[in-house]
C-alpha cells in the first residue's frame, strides 16, 4: 500500500538520549492520525522531523512516494502547527495570514477571508492577536497551517490549554476539514479521550519508541466492554464458562478472567460458579478507557 | 526568496517598531540640528573653544581622528558666520554613530522577532532552503536602513534650512553621495553582524547590547589588545584592527575623507555583509527550528 507519509526508522538523538528511536509510522490519504504519548514521549520531535523543522539523526521519511532528500521538496505541501502557535502578537489575524501567504507565494483572492471563516475568526477585524483568547490563537495557528491548501496538516497538541467549548470547536473544525477537503492530518495529544473522538488511526509512542499502530476499529475492539471476573480458581471457572457455552473469554492472571459476551448475564455466571463450589471474589462489567489501554501498554501513569 | 522578501517587507511596513525607529530618526535629526546650533552659539562666545573644535572637525572629516569611547560629533567653527554645507553637516552627525545606534536596535528587534514569537515554525519547514530566511531579513533591513538614512537627510536638511536659511547650502553632491554610499554599506554591515548574532544566540538582548557597545566604542580596549598582540608577533606590520571593523570605519569615513578611506570603508561594509549573512544562512540551514 502506498502511504501519503511513512517514516523509515526515523531517529533523533540529543547527546546520548534518543528522543525518537527508529520510529515507523504510516499515514494514508484521508487519515486523521492520532499520535498518542505522554509529555516527553517524543511526539513533538517526531512531528518536527516530518514537517521539516528538525533533521533526523538517522532514518528518513517517504512523502508522496518520494523518499529521503527528494521528499523534502514536497514539504511545501505540508502545513504544520507545532507546539504553541507562532504568531505576531501586535498584528491582526488577517495580517498574520497575509505574511504566510506572501512567504508561500499564495495569490488566490479571498484566501485569507476563507481561512478566517473556516476557523471561525472572520469577525476579528483589526483586533490584535495579543488580545485573542487562547482558543482563538490556537484556531489562528490552525489557519496558518492551512495556508496554501496543503495535502497534509500536522497539528501538535492543537487542543492544549483550551476550555471544553474550545476543544469541541477545534474538533468540529478539524472533522469538517477532513470530511470536506479530504485533508490528511496528524494530530498529537496526550488528552487521549479527545483524540479518540476524531482520529481514524492511532500511533502510540512512549519514550521515543512507537509501541503500536492501530486503526480506530482495532482500538475499539481492544477497549470493548467486558465482564471482569475475579475468582480463586480460574482453571475450574473456565470449565464452567465452557459448559455455559461462553467461548469469548480471556484469562488475564491467576485470579482474573475477562468475558466478552453475555454482558448482561453476570448473575447467571455467578450462580453457575456457585453451583460448582467456585468462589466469586468479584464480578463487574468494565469498559476499558483508551487511557487505561494506553497505561497498560506503556506500563505507567499517564502524565496528562 | 522573492516571496520571503515580500513577506519581510510587509512586516517592515506593518510593524510598530519600524515606525517608532523612524520617529526616533526624526527626533535624532532634529536633536542634532539643535545641538549644533548650541555649539555654534558657544563657539561664537568663546574663540578658544572654536579653535579646539576647528581642529577636531578637520580631523574627523578627513578621517584622521583617534577614536574615543562615547558618541561625539564636531561642528566647524566656520559655520558660526559662514555657509553650512549640508554634506559636511550630515557627515559629522552620521560619523558620530547616533544613526547607527538606531540601526543596531532595529536590526536586533527585526531579526529576532520571528524566532522569539515562533512564527518561523509556520514557514521554515515548507522552504526547500530555510537559510534564505536570513537573506530576506537582510534585504528588508537594507530597505529600512535606506529609509532611515533618507529620513535623517531630509529632516536635517529641512531643519537646517529653517534654522539657518540661506547659509545652509547643498555643497558637492558627488562628495555627499560617495560618503553616504560608504556609510550605508558600513551600517548595513553592522546590521548583518547583528543578524548573525541574533541567529547564533537567538537573543535580541545580547545582540542589541553587543551592537550598542560596539557603536559606543566600548570595544576599543579589545581592539588595542589585539593590535598590541599583533605588534608583539610582527612589529614591522602596521596593523590596526579598527580599520577592519565597521564601527571603526564609521567615524573615519567622513565627507572629506580620502578616496582610499572611503573605498576601504565601503569594502569593510560589503565584506561584513557577505560574511555575516553567509554565516547566518549556514546556521539557519543547519540548525533545527525550535
Amino acid at each position: 500500500m502506498e502511504y501519503l507519509l511513512s517514516t523509515n526508522s526515523l531517529t533523533k538523538q540529543y547527546g546520548r538520549h534518543k528522543a525518537v528511536d527508529s520510529v515507523n509510522i504510516h499515514i494514508r490519504r484521508g487519515d486523521i492520525y492520532g499520535l498518542i504519548g505522554r509529555n516527553g514521549a517524543g511526539k513533538t520531535t517526531l512531528l518536527k522531523m516530518v514537517s521539516g523543522l528538525a533533521s533526523p539523526t538517522d532514518g528518513d521519511f517517504t512523502l508522496f512516494g518520494k523518499r529521503g532528500k527528494s521528499a523534502y521538496r514536497y514539504l511545501s505541501r505540508v502545513g504544520a502547527l507545532i507546539e504553541a502557535p507562532g504568531i505576531y502578537p501586535n498584528m491582526s489575524a488577517a495580517d498574520n495570514l497575509k505574511l504566510k501567504c506572501l512567504a508561500m507565494g499564495v495569490r488566490k483572492k479571498g484566501e485569507i477571508e476563507e481561512l478566517l471563516d473556516i476557523v471561525g475568526l472572520s469577525d476579528t477585524g483589526k483586533k490584535k492577536v495579543k488580545n485573542f483568547s487562547m482558543g482563538m490563537k490556537q484556531r489562528l495557528g490552525i489557519a496558518l497551517a492551512l495556508v496554501g491548501d496543503p495535502d497534509l496538516v500536522i497539528l501538535d497538541e492543537p487542543i492544549n490549554g483550551l476550555d471544553p467549548q474550545g476543544i469541541a470547536e477545534v474538533r468540529d473544525t478539524l472533522s469538517r476539514l477532513n470530511r470536506e477537503r479530504d485533508l490528511t492530518m496528524i494530530i498529537s495529544s496526550h488528552i487521549l479521550e479527545e483524540l479518540a473522538k476524531i482520529a481514524t488511526r492511532y500511533g502510540i509512542i512512549h519514550d521515543g519508541i512507537l509501541l503500536q499502530e492501530l486503526t480506530r476499529e482495532e482500538l475499539l475492539e481492544r477497549c470493548s466492554e467486558r465482564i471482569e471476573l475475579k475468582t480463586d480458581d480460574t482453571r475450574r471457572a473456565c470449565t464452567v464458562l465452557d459448559e455455559m457455552g461462553i467461548s469469548r473469554y480471556k484469562v488475564i492472571d491467576a485470579d482474573t478472567i475477562h468475558i466478552f459476551e453475555r454482558l448482561n448475564d453476570s448473575g447467571g455466571i455467578t450462580m453457575a460458579l456457585a453451583a460448582n463450589q467456585i468462589r466469586t471474589i468479584g464480578i463487574t462489567v468494565k469498559n476499558e478507557a483508551l487511557e487505561d489501554y494506553y497505561l497498560n501498554l506503556t506500563g505507567g501513569g499517564v502524565n496528562a | 526568496m522573492l516571496n520571503l522578501m515580500k513577506m519581510d517587507l510587509y512586516r517592515v511596513f506593518h510593524s510598530l517598531s519600524t515606525w517608532i525607529i523612524i520617529l526616533f530618526t526624526v527626533g535624532i535629526a532634529l536633536f542634532c540640528v539643535v545641538m549644533v546650533q548650541g555649539d555654534l552659539d558657544a563657539m561664537a562666545e568663546d574663540p578658544a573653544y572654536a579653535q579646539e573644535m576647528g581642529q577636531e572637525f578637520a580631523d574627523s572629516s578627513d578621517g584622521n581622528e583617534d577614536r574615543n569611547i562615547g558618541l561625539y560629533s564636531e561642528s566647524d567653527p566656520e559655520w558660526v558666520e559662514g555657509e553650512i554645507e549640508a554634506g559636511e553637516f550630515i557627515s559629522s552627525q552620521i560619523q558620530s554613530g547616533l544613526l547607527t545606534l538606531l540601526v543596531v536596535i532595529f536590526a536586533a528587534v527585526f531579526a529576532s522577532a520571528e524566532q522569539k514569537n515562533g512564527y518561523i515554525k509556520n514557514i521554515a519547514g515548507q522552504l526547500s532552503n530555510r537559510g534564505i530566511l536570513a537573506l530576506s531579513k537582510l534585504a528588508a533591513s537594507a530597505v529600512q536602513i535606506f529609509l532611515m538614512f533618507l529620513t535623517f537627510i531630509l529632516v536635517t536638511g529641512a531643519a537646517g534650512k529653517l534654522l539657518w536659511g540661506g547659509r545652509f547650502t547643498l555643497g558637492s553632491l558627488t562628495d555627499m553621495l560617495s560618503f553616504l554610499g560608504a556609510q550605508y554599506l558600513l551600517n548595513l554591515g553592522i546590521a548583518a553582524l547583528i543578524l548573525f548574532f541574533c541567529t547564533l544566540t537567538k537573543s535580541s538582548a545580547f545582540s542589541m547590547t553587543a551592537g550598542i557597545m560596539m557603536v559606543m566604542g566600548l570595544f576599543i580596549p579589545i581592539y588595542s589588545i589585539i593590535n598590541r598582540a599583533v605588534y608583539e608577533i610582527k612589529p614591522s606590520w602596521d596593523f590596526d584592527i579598527s580599520l577592519l571593523v565597521p564601527d571603526g570605519n564609521i567615524g573615519l569615513a567622513g565627507i572629506h575623507a580620502s578616496s582610499e578611506i572611503l573605498v576601504r570603508a565601503a569594502a569593510v561594509g560589503a565584506v561584513y555583509v557577505i560574511l555575516c549573512s553567509a554565516a547566518a544562512v549556514l546556521i539557519m540551514k543547519k540548525r533545527d527550528v525550535r
